[in-house]
């Protein structure tokens, strides 16, 4: 039978209790096994409830949650924040708190579970019966409640003026102190016997007691080699999900198998909900792969037998791998195709390496720039080497150009006759070849300069020099009889003086 | 070459290497393949993100290495993300490590520089032209190959099972949303053991324990 704490005479002092043996309690508290179980399997778990009613107008702070105290069981699932609702109950209101959760057996033969719920009340005790006055006269006194410490009480005005004293019993009627007490509130639960599943277990069983039913799904394909794919087995029903467990597919050589993931989705009630296994599977062959039922063992205490749960298995196709292996035909036998994942090479792979890539280093980006600079730094060298280049070009080509010119005039002059024209363009061509090689002036250059510079390499030269300032400042009559040869005189300077410059 | 040059040059060398090449020598965070195989297989099952962590930490190092991209993927897979199902040219990114892209970048652009210098020089320019057109262009998509699939600094893995990213950095602020085990997000900033984070979810703010850089701190 579940108990009830009976907490009436706690609000009454100890004298008063019998006056007030008919006190309503303040607080109930109650240990309820939903379905009115009696005798529970080891890992069974049952829906409970637990109710803490407080009489309306108790102060009630909850210093925790309901704690079990017993051993041989567990509680779980209990909300944070109970259920809070007004109720009746011998026609006086309560507020009552409900909680529920699952009580999962744990140990054959464990007493019967007992909760306890700390709390702390605050209530006005309620005050003693009044005493009657000492004194009649005191009695008649309609002001001896409220004035009896005042001045006026010994006023015969006022006493003879108030005759019944309307404040008789106020403050009595107001209540007694304000109390606050911690107590415990503690219920056990009826009777339940707690037996242990029966022997021997068979392989594979976890603990799990209830009703359950288990369904399987596979990832969409397409199927490679090496390339993960999820099994998920959903089992749905009532019970203790906390103890179901499954090894999930066991690896093989066709297959490479990961422990399973387990996540539990509570449902309508505390012992229901949904619990779904999770595992990653990677096919090692092409070919025709047998993906095995998943096994679940659990014990149905209604039909008091272990029962096994099978999903059903999938017959997929698993194609080679991408990276060039030519995938296996559908349903026909393929060749052996190593699987992807090659431990050997990646475990020779010890060397320490840095994780931080080239690009996200400075000394990258410091050597594109060396390399951009170098690059830029030869081009504008080479720039400028060409500049250099193209200006001696030019200075070759003017002097060539200088040089042509003198000589058709010298061919002019020689077919005319003039020998001052002769002499004249033969002295022009001379100088502006000089000049670019001395960096002078053409018209600076004279006879005592070419002596002076050239030497005995430049006798030519001053001769021409010379015959040319005679015709010039001379007339006709001084001019030399054979131009011819002058001519090719001048010629033959120029031609040197070419390469000299 | 005249004392003076080698002295100018060596100068100019001793520079290089205090402000280029010393870094480059400093610590950095260095880890075998094996080591982080190793690890993330260990993790796999009880924390995928920290698995996925070490499987991209992996990748960066063995890119062709068809081991790492097989459990990159079943990390993920076990973390509960999708499949990663990338496009054709991630694809071809993905040939090379960011590491070996920056390096053909590198030597791409010491090809195009030598020969852009000898084309100055009109040493066979017939060549030397064209070679450094193509140097120049290697080393620019090289370069953009590297940069694109480097992860940054602030890269990080969500290492925590349900991590709830909130607007403020107290654990009673507002939630944002829910960041899930193994994504990818970027780091924006830290206050008083709170992370915030931004994801193709948004951002928020997360338990600095339940991130991880993909490129530790060195």
């Amino acid at each position: 039978m579940a108990g009830l704490a009976l907490l009436a005479a706690l609000a009454a002092p100890r004298a008063a209790r019998a006056a007030t043996s008919r006190a309503p309690a303040r607080a109930l508290f109650r240990l309820q096994l939903d379905g009115g179980a009696r005798s529970l399997v080891v890992g069974q778990a049952v829906p409970v409830t637990i109710r803490a009613a407080f009489l309306a107008g108790t102060g009630v702070t909850l210093n925790g949650a309901p704690r079990l105290v017993s051993d041989g069981f567990t509680l779980s699932g209990l909300p944070d924040k109970p259920r809070q609702t007004e109720v009746r109950r011998d026609g006086l209101p309560y507020v009552e708190l409900t909680w529920t959760g699952a009580l999962t057996a744990i140990q054959a033969g464990a007493p019967a579970p007992a909760v306890e719920l700390p709390v702390e009340l605050s209530y006005r005790a309620p005050v003693s019966a009044p005493t009657p006055p000492a004194d009649d006269s005191d009695g008649n006194n309609p002001f001896a409640s409220l004035f009896a410490n005042t001045p006026l009480a010994s006023d015969p005005f006022f006493a003879q003026m108030m005759k019944d004293d309307p404040f008789k019993g106020f403050f009595q009627d107001l209540g007694g102190a304000v109390r606050q007490r911690e107590v415990t509130l503690r219920d056990q639960a009826a009777r339940v016997t707690v037996a242990p599943p029966p022997q021997p277990a068979p392989a594979g069983y976890a603990g799990a007691v209830g009703t359950f039913h288990a369904t399987s799904d596979l990832s969409a394909g397409p199927f490679h080699v090496g390339e993960p794919l999820t099994l998920t087995v959903k089992v749905t029903g009532r019970g203790s999900f906390s103890r179901l467990a499954s090894s999930g597919v066991a690896e093989s050589q066709a297959l490479s198998a990961y422990p399973p993931r387990a996540t539990f989705t509570a449902g309508g009630g505390p012992t229901e909900g949904t619990k779904l296994f999770t595992q990653t599977l990677v096919p090692r062959q092409a070919g025709a792969l047998e993906i095995p039922a998943v096994t679940l063992v659990t014990f149905d205490p209604q039909r008091h037998r272990y029962l096994t749960e099978r999903t059903r298995p999938f017959s997929v196709t698993v194609a080679a791998a991408p990276e060039g292996e030519p995938a296996a035909a559908s349903g026909a036998p393929s060749p052996r195709v190593e699987a992807a994942p090659r431990p050997a090479r990646v475990e020779a792979d010890t060397t320490p390496r840095a994780l931080l890539p080239a690009i996200r280093r400075p000394w990258f980006w410091w050597t594109a720039a060396a390399l951009v600079a170098a690059a830029c730094l030869a081009s504008a060298a080479a720039s400028a080497a060409a500049r250099r280049l193209a200006r001696r070009a030019f200075r070759r080509y003017q002097r060539r150009l200088v040089i042509s010119q003198a000589r058709r005039r010298m061919d002019a002059a020689l077919a005319a006759g003039d020998a001052p024209a002769l002499f004249g363009a033969a002295r022009e061509g001379l100088q502006a070849c000089l000049a670019r090689a001395w960096s002078v002036p053409p018209e600076a250059i004279s006879a005592a300069d070419v002596e002076s510079r050239l030497g005995s390499r430049g006798q030519q030269v001053r001769a021409l020099f010379e015959q040319a300032d005679r015709c010039t400042y001379g007339g006709a009559g001084r001019s030399p009889a054979n131009l011819e040869h002058w001519r090719q005189v001048a010629a033959h300077e120029l031609d040197a003086l070419k390469e000299v410059a | 070459m005249t004392m003076e040059r080698a002295r100018r040059w060596g100068v100019a060398g001793a520079l290089w290497l205090a402000l280029g090449a010393a870094p480059a020598v400093a610590a950095t965070p260095v880890a075998s393949v094996a080591t982080l195989v190793q690890r993330a297989e260990q993790e796999l099952a009880a924390h995928p993100g920290r698995a996925v962590a070490d499987y991209e930490r992996a990748r960066l190092l063995a890119p062709r290495a068809p081991e790492v991209r097989a459990g990159l993927a079943r990390a993920r897979a076990a973390a509960g993300l999708p499949a990663n199902s990338p496009g054709r040219l991630p694809r071809l990114l993905d040939r090379l490590s960011p590491d070996e892209w920056s390096r053909l970048a590198l030597a791409a652009l010491a090809l195009a520089a030598a020969t852009a210098t000898a084309a100055a020089w009109r040493v066979r320019p017939r060549w030397t032209r064209p070679a450094a057109v193509l140097g120049a262009a290697v080393a620019l998509a090289a370069g953009g190959a590297a940069w694109q699939t480097a992860p940054r600094a602030t890269d990080a893995i969500v290492v925590g099972a349900d991590t709830v990213a909130r607007i403020a950095p107290f654990a009673s602020a507002e939630q944002a949303f829910v960041a899930p085990e193994g994504a990818r997000v970027a780091i924006q900033g830290a206050h008083q053991g709170f992370t915030r984070i931004e994801s193709d979810r948004g951002a928020g703010w997360v338990p600095s324990s339940a991130v991880e850089r993909i490129i530790p701190p060195s």
